[in-house]
Parts: C-alpha cells; sequence; structure tokens
C-alpha cells in the first residue's frame, strides 16, 4: 500500500476496530485479553457492561493510537446490527475457533455483511483463534493463510487463552490501516470518537452514503 | 426483603484481612478442641429418635420455606429501587417482613453491645468478635453480649402475638418442640421464632429477664443447670462454621466473592437463620457452570449427614441433644429443601438425571427414615421422575432427555407459570382486538389467501399479535438455558433470534417489493407505526427487530423512498432509533427497561451479550485469600450470572392479550416465506429499485454478483 502517501497526511490518532466472527470462537476473550492483559477483576466486570466498545492505546513506531475495538459477542445470531454500528470502522477482525471447522466455513458469511455495511477499504484480518488447542484443530495453518490470501486479508494465529500472537494480531491491522490513506482521509467521519455518536449521525442515514 | 441481610449476621460478613486472621485463629482452636475429643456417634444416633418427633413442625416451616423462595424468585427484582412492583410480592407474608426487621435491629444492638467503634461494618465486627469468641478467654464477655440481645430480641417481637398462641395446633406434647429446638438469641434472624405466623417465644436460660416470661410446659428439655454452666459454648457452635476459614472470600462490601462447594451448600442450608433466598435463586441458575449434579448431591449428603464438632460430644448428652435440635435438624430441613426445590423447580434432565438413582437411594434409605413425613412426597416425586427416564430412554433413541417434557417436568412449567399468573395483571379483560371483521373472516378461510397485503392490518392489532408469538417463545427459554449461551445450541434461544431476524428480513423484503416509491414510503411509514405499538406494548424484541429492518442499509439507502415521508414520520423515526441506541451500550434503552412496569419483552440480542462478557471477562474459580492455593468457586461471576437469569423471568410474565388464531397463522406464513431472504439478494433488489447515484459512496461489492465466488475461486 502507499505508506509513503500515508507519511504526506496527518496521521489519525483514534480507530475504530470491529470484532466479528461466529459464537464462541473467543471474540470476547480475545478483546478482553488484548485490552486489558489479563482477564478481569470482579471490580472490572461489572464496568464491561456499560461501554460497547473497548479502548486500548497501542505505540507503534513512535507514535500512540487510541483503538475503539467493538464487539457484540453473543449478538451473532440476530441482523439487527445496522449500518451506524460499522459506520467508521477502519479495521475489521474476523475472528474463527481454528478447532472447529464451522466457523472458519462461516467466515464467508461475515465476509458478505462485511462488503454490505463497510467501506470497500476497510482492513481486514482473519484471526485463527484457539490454537493452544493443537490438538483438537481443524484448520491447518495453511488453510487458513490460503482463504487469507485468496480474500486479500490479513491472517494470523493465536490464542487469547495463552496470549500467544494477540497483539501481533491487532498490530498487524493497525499497521495496514496506518497503510492506507483513503480510510481516514475521506472525508470527517471515520475519525470519530465512538462517544460522540449520536442520533443525528443516524439521520444522514437516509439522504444517502451511509454504508460506512 | 433484603435476602442479602438474610446472612450478615451469621458470622460469614468478614471485612477485610484481620478478622480472616481471627477467623484463622478459630480454625485453630477448633482443630486443638478436636484432638481432645471424641465424636460419640452412638448418642448422636440416639438423638435422633427425639428429632423426628417435632415432624410436624417441620413440615410446617418446610412449607413456609418454600413460599418464600418463590415469591423471591418471582419477585426478586422488585426489591430493586426504580422497578415496578410485583404483584407477587404482595403474597409475601407480612410477619415476615416485620420479623427481619426486628432482627435488623436487633443486630444493632447487638454491635453495639460488643462496643466495636466502626459503624457501618459493625455487624460485620460483630461476628468477627464472635468468631473469635472461640477462644476461651472471651467466652464470658460473649456470652454477656448474647444476653443482651436476647434481650433486645424479645423486647423487638414483642408486638407480634406471642403467648398462648405459640403452640402450634396439632404440635406432639414432646420433650423437644420446635420452640425449644430454636431458642438460640444468636439465631437472632427471627425467621426460625416464626409457626405459621405466630411467634414462638424464647425461653432464655440465662442473662436479664426476659421481656416476657415462657409460658408454663414450654421449657427446653435441657437441664437448666447445664445449660447455665455451657451456655457460651452453646454459642459458639451456633456460629459456627463447618468449612475451613480459607474455604471463603469476601469483597470490600463483605459479599460473599468465593468459595468452595460446600461452603456454597451451607449457605444454602443455614442452620441458624432463614436461607438467602437471593443467593439461593442465583444458586440454583448457575451451579452446573461450576460443579456437577453428583457433586452437588454428594455435598448435600454430607451436609445432611452432619456431625457434632467433638466440642459438643465431648461435653455430654444434654449439649448434644440442643446440637441436634438447633444444629442438625434445621440443616437437615434445609438440605430437605434444597434437594425439593431442585427437584421441583430447578432439575434439567439432561444433565441432572444422571444422578437421579442415587438421589432416589439416598431420599428412600437416608431421609425418609429421619424425615418420613416430609421425604414421602419427594420420594414419589423422584421415583416419578426415574419412570419419565425411562420411558425416554427405552421409547426411542430420537426423544432426547429434555426433548419432550415428561410429566414432572410439566409440573415444573405449570409451577413456575402459575407463579407468574399469580400476577394481578390478569384483573380485567384482555383489550379488544382491533382487526376489521371482513379481514378476519378472509383470514379465517380455508384456504386462507395468501395476498392479504399487510397495511390492511392495524399496527396496533399486529404488535400485540407479533408481541404474542414472541412472549411465547421467551415463555419457552430456560434461564438456566439462558447461560449456556455459546456453550450449546440452545433451540428456544435459536427460535428467537429466527424470529428477529425474519421480522427484520420481512420489513425490508415488503418494502423492496413496492415498485412505486410512495408505496414504498406507505409501507415505511407503516412500518414506523408498528415499531411504535411495539414501544407502547413495551415489546422492545419485535421493536428491535423491525429496526433493524428500516434501519438496515438496504432500505436506508431508499432516497427517494425516505424523500416522500413526511416530517413527522422521520421524526418518529428517529425517536424510536433513540430507543435502541447503541451509545454507551444502549445505556438509555438499558434504563427505559428498568423502568418498564407490567409484561415486557426484552431484545435478547443484548442480555445474550452481557451473558458472553460475564462469562469469558471472568474466571470460574479465584484464590483463595488465605491460602492462594486454594481455588474457589468465583461466586462473584456466577452472582452476576445469576441475576441475569432472574431479571430474565421477568420477561416470561405473559401478557394480557387475545390471540387471535388466523392472524397468528397468517403472520407465521409470511414470515417464513418472505423473511428469509438472504442480505445480499435483499441489496440487489435495493440498488434495482434506486440505483446508485454518485454522491452515494456505497462499496458494497454485492452490487457485483459473484464477486465473492470470484474471488474464492481464484
Amino acid at each position: 500500500m502507499a505508506s509513503s502517501d500515508a507519511q504526506a497526511q496527518p496521521l489519525p490518532t483514534n480507530l475504530k476496530l470491529l470484532l466479528i466472527g461466529n459464537s464462541s470462537v473467543g471474540k470476547s476473550s480475545l478483546l478482553l485479553r488484548f485490552t486489558d492483559d489479563d482477564f478481569l477483576s470482579e471490580e472490572e466486570t461489572a464496568a464491561t457492561i456499560g461501554v460497547d466498545f473497548k479502548v486500548k492505546s497501542v505505540e507503534l513506531d513512535g507514535r500512540r493510537y487510541k483503538l475503539s475495538i467493538w464487539d457484540t459477542a453473543g449478538q451473532e445470531r440476530f441482523r439487527t446490527l445496522t449500518s451506524s454500528y460499522y459506520r467508521g470502522a477502519q479495521g475489521v477482525i474476523l475472528v474463527y475457533d481454528v478447532s472447529s471447522r464451522q466457523t472458519f466455513d462461516e467466515l464467508i458469511k461475515w465476509f458478505r455483511e462485511i462488503e454490505t455495511y463497510c467501506a470497500e477499504d476497510v482492513v481486514k484480518i482473519i484471526v485463527g483463534n484457539k490454537v493452544d488447542k493443537e490438538f483438537s484443530r481443524q484448520v491447518s495453518t495453511e488453510e487458513g493463510q490460503a482463504f487469507a490470501d485468496r480474500m486479500g486479508t490479513l491472517f494470523v494465529e493465536c490464542s487469547a487463552k495463552t496470549n500467544f500472537g494477540v497483539t501481533e494480531a491487532f498490530q498487524e491491522l493497525v499497521r495496514r490501516i496506518l497503510a492506507t490513506p483513503t480510510l481516514w482521509t475521506r472525508g470527517p467521519q471515520p475519525v470519530r470518537s465512538p462517544q460522540a455518536v449520536n442520533l443525528n449521525d443516524d439521520s444522514g442515514g437516509y439522504l444517502g452514503g451511509c454504508a460506512c | 426483603m433484603s435476602p442479602r441481610q438474610g446472612y450478615a449476621g451469621l458470622g460469614l460478613g468478614i471485612k477485610g484481612p484481620g478478622s480472616l486472621q481471627s477467623l484463622a485463629r478459630r480454625a485453630t482452636s477448633l482443630n486443638q478442641l478436636h484432638k481432645r475429643y471424641q465424636l460419640d456417634s452412638v448418642r448422636v444416633s440416639a438423638q435422633s429418635k427425639r428429632a423426628e418427633e417435632s415432624e410436624d413442625d417441620d413440615d410446617e416451616e418446610v412449607v413456609a420455606d418454600s413460599t418464600d423462595e418463590d415469591t423471591t424468585m418471582r419477585g426478586d427484582h422488585h426489591a430493586r429501587p426504580n422497578s415496578h412492583p410485583s404483584p407477587a410480592s404482595s403474597t409475601t407474608p407480612e410477619p415476615h417482613d416485620s420479623t427481619r426487621r426486628s432482627s435488623d435491629v436487633t443486630f444493632q444492638s447487638r454491635s453495639r453491645s460488643t462496643s466495636l467503634s466502626t459503624p457501618v461494618a459493625s455487624k460485620r465486627h460483630s461476628n468477627e468478635k464472635r468468631a473469635s469468641g472461640s477462644r476461651p478467654s472471651t467466652l464470658v464477655s460473649y456470652g454477656t453480649s448474647s444476653a443482651q440481645t436476647r434481650t433486645s430480641l424479645s423486647q423487638m417481637s414483642s408486638p407480634m402475638p406471642v403467648g398462648g398462641e405459640t403452640q402450634t395446633p396439632g404440635l406432639p406434647d414432646t420433650p423437644i418442640s420446635l420452640n425449644s429446638a430454636f431458642p438460640s438469641p444468636i439465631i437472632g434472624n427471627g425467621e426460625f421464632p416464626m409457626e405459621g405466623g405466630k411467634v414462638v417465644n424464647f425461653t432464655p436460660p440465662t442473662g436479664p429477664t426476659p421481656a416476657r416470661p415462657a409460658p408454663p410446659g414450654r421449657s427446653p428439655a435441657l437441664p437448666p443447670a447445664g445449660e447455665e454452666k455451657e451456655g457460651g459454648d452453646v454459642r459458639f457452635w451456633v456460629v459456627a462454621h463447618d468449612y475451613d476459614p480459607r474455604e471463603v472470600a469476601y469483597n470490600s462490601d463483605g459479599t460473599l466473592v468465593g468459595g468452595t462447594l460446600r461452603v456454597l451448600v451451607e449457605k444454602l442450608t443455614p442452620h441458624d437463620g432463614p436461607p438467602d433466598l437471593h443467593f439461593a435463586a442465583v444458586f440454583w441458575y448457575t451451579f452446573r457452570l461450576f460443579t456437577t449434579p453428583e457433586e452437588l448431591l454428594d455435598t448435600f449428603i454430607t451436609r445432611f449427614n452432619l456431625t457434632p464438632p467433638p466440642v459438643v460430644a465431648g461435653m455430654g448428652e444434654a449439649q448434644l441433644a440442643l446440637w441436634v435440635e438447633r444444629k442438625l435438624m434445621p440443616v437437615r430441613l434445609r438440605v430437605y429443601n434444597s434437594i425439593k426445590t431442585w427437584v421441583d423447580l430447578h432439575w434439567r434432565p439432561a444433565s441432572d438425571d444422571l444422578v437421579l438413582e442415587k438421589l432416589e437411594k439416598f431420599s428412600e434409605e437416608v431421609m425418609l427414615p429421619t424425615i418420613p413425613k416430609m421425604s414421602t412426597r419427594l420420594v414419589e416425586t423422584i421415583k416419578e421422575r426415574r419412570k419419565s427416564v425411562s420411558v425416554v430412554s427405552s421409547s426411542s433413541g430420537a426423544t432426547t432427555p429434555g426433548g419432550r417434557p415428561s410429566s414432572v417436568d410439566r409440573m415444573r412449567n405449570s409451577a413456575i407459570t402459575s407463579m407468574i399468573q399469580g400476577a394481578p395483571n390478569s384483573i380485567g379483560q384482555p383489550p379488544t382486538p382491533t382487526i376489521k371483521s371482513t379481514l378476519l373472516s378472509m383470514l379465517s378461510k380455508n384456504p386462507p389467501p395468501t395476498n392479504i397485503p399487510i397495511t390492511d392490518f392495524d399496527t396496533l392489532e399486529l404488535a400485540r399479535q407479533l408481541t404474542i408469538m414472541e412472549s411465547k417463545l421467551f415463555a419457552n427459554v430456560a434461564p438456566e438455558d439462558l447461560l449456556m449461551t455459546g456453550k450449546k445450541s440452545i433451540p428456544a434461544l435459536k427460535a428467537l433470534s429466527t424470529l428477529s431476524n425474519q421480522i427484520t428480513g420481512w420489513v425490508a423484503d415488503s418494502i423492496l417489493n413496492e415498485q412505486d416509491a410512495k408505496h414504498r414510503a406507505a409501507l415505511v411509514k407503516f412500518y414506523i407505526k408498528l415499531a411504535d405499538k411495539c414501544l407502547h406494548l413495551n415489546n422492545f424484541s419485535t421493536l428491535w427487530a423491525v429496526m433493524a429492518g428500516l434501519n438496515s442499509s438496504t432500505i436506508l439507502r431508499l432516497k427517494k423512498t425516505w424523500d416522500v415521508l413526511s416530517t413527522k414520520h422521520r421524526l418518529n423515526m428517529d425517536r424510536l432509533r433513540g430507543v435502541i441506541e447503541h451509545t454507551k451500550n444502549h445505556a438509555a434503552y438499558r434504563a427505559r427497561l428498568r423502568e418498564v412496569t407490567g409484561p415486557c419483552l426484552p431484545f435478547l440480542g443484548l442480555i445474550l451479550s452481557d451473558i458472553t462478557f460475564t462469562q469469558d471477562g471472568n474466571p470460574n474459580s479465584r484464590p483463595s485469600t488465605l491460602s492462594p492455593e486454594l481455588q474457589l468457586v468465583n461466586q462473584d461471576k456466577f452472582a452476576k450470572l445469576g441475576r441475569i437469569a432472574i431479571d430474565f423471568r421477568k420477561y416470561q410474565v405473559p401478557f394480557d392479550l387475545k390471540e387471535l388464531e388466523p392472524v397468528q397463522a397468517f403472520l407465521k406464513r409470511v414470515l417464513t416465506e418472505r423473511g428469509s431472504g438472504s442480505l445480499d439478494a435483499l441489496y440487489r433488489k435495493s440498488l434495482l429499485l434506486e440505483p446508485r447515484q454518485g454522491s452515494e459512496r456505497f462499496s458494497s461489492a454485492v452490487e457485483k454478483p459473484g464477486w465473492l465466488r470470484a474471488q474464492l475461486q481464484v
């Protein structure tokens, strides 16, 4: 990608990422692991219900970025997520469980969702989670990589349980977003504080141009 | 009622590491005592005969218990501020409330008497004090403070009917009656003295003159001399727990956040106070997440076969008799009650039938001889369950356990339903359906016509019928199953998400089937109205699904359609969007949901998200504070999950609406036929109706059919 162009533009500081995938692939564990580097204490989990995204500050090549990571784990079966949820996302993390072929096969369904709701140039990464369950693996690394290559996305394997590869997955994604200036130089919407989302954002919806 | 208070005074509420140390000291002294005394099992068995004699009282107590639990499980959420008054809570026996209140005051007065300073945590400090009372040097002073407590308790009980009424009618004239079985002032919690709505008088053997003298003939069966001499020790074992202090963990508020299974089981079956009903409800909904039915049954059996602490065994028969009355019998009744609650209300055949044989053996061979009158019914229920298991397994392999409700499960269901239907929302008639008679008769034809435009329906009636449809599916969800989301496939939950998606798909599809923008706008208007009626019915589930259809990008992008819509309807649309707004994890919606009174259907997806985050964000176990190598059940996590399950019950309250069979059949057909289209198929339809405009920055590859396939075939 045009990384030299990216240098010319002011880099974004806030990035919106979405976690997507079948239920029980470990999306929320991945998120909790990445944002807290540990599982939560009871005081903290009280706070988990109350925010619709987790914020994680990361440093990459000497610059700090604030990632807001959105996850609706548990709601996978519902088609109630609409464009307002996807809007402004620069990165999508598609998660499957390496010990469940079904979760891998159904990634295509999630690609379809992304194609419908997200910008064309949104950066995607396929993440094979639960590599700690090597003994019951159903999807090989090669297979995962081949699928990612075909879809033109990044690919990484990790384990939210052991913390293997989790940081790398997010770093890869951020790097690619930073190398995709069209994502964050296009109009006012990409760098939006998620907390500032209000009803009026949606009202623009039926005037067109709402996909992302 | 506040279940949390129930346990506060029982020596469990410990604050800070200092008190834990004192508990550890107590454990040490217990061990020393253990070495000194030998267990006298002969004496225990001799006492069990006597214990049996107080059975009639026991039975009453049991009944009172289960009533209590039902009301709590039903009306639990009503205990919180801002929640609507439970129709069920009105059935809570009034005397219980006053008793509880009186016990609160009792605790306060006790903590004053123990001269501990921190006012906020005074209750717990008093417990701490009591815990440290195991050291012989503090026994005397401790006895003094409890004597004061006894006085205050008697005073507090005075407004209630006492005296001659203390004798329960039909109570056998046995030397050990229930009255004397629970006279300990340290019990202090006010429930045990209640018998059939009457206050059982106390007969304090020592201390200042009680406010009311014991009625003649009600004196305890204990030799007064022994009582006087060993009173302090009696109090000691009354407050003592049967677990090691390392097995339990509290947070800074004094809330139980961790414990071994036997700690949890002891909290379910306390000998010295009413069970914490909220805790019990949480336990029954969650125990399968951290233990197995078999382990639980074993722990119950161990608890039932409680043996006296050596300190009691060594003090002679009188003390032992007292222990049997005040500890063993109450514990056994609680265990009986708990098992009955499990079998009657919380039995999940798929997982629990495994222990049925063992449970039958235990109830027949151990419980039946000990507490025959009550156990008979329980044994019958267990036998019926076993019968239904063998029928299911022998009839066909296709019928999985739990697939078809057995007669006992129907009993469970009807028990739950009757609890729910006890709500006075059924007062008055359901509203008269608003539907044209011509439409209804057309729908009643056989076969019914297929081309009825949805706009022929009144939006309110449509909302009502969809509400009935969804409400039935919500009622099918067992709260225990709800908590298993993501762990296994739950058909009842799948049925709900399927219906939600069908409504979403149907809304979008029917709009996209109109070729004319004005017609599409009319439909959009119709669905906005429908969503609004759902909101009025507190049916957030259908509201969410309809709004998802209107908000889907396939519909939102139809500029010509929305342009035709009047400002009024656009404003309505914005208002409804505000209801389901996701900001701050749906804070606005959650607040609104809490305010709802009466029947209500929530958006299930959000509940499933909350469960997922609570499950994944918290470990199942936590290290013990005193010995970190010991892992405790992370009760904090299961209390959170249990709360979700308890809250869910209020969404299972049926609506007072009249079901129109022909409309239900029509809707089911339409939703199945029209609501299952794929997202990209709808999107293509949308693009055909209103082709992309220059300003529209849609990226969608759906526009290029076969794009995905092309990607895959590279």
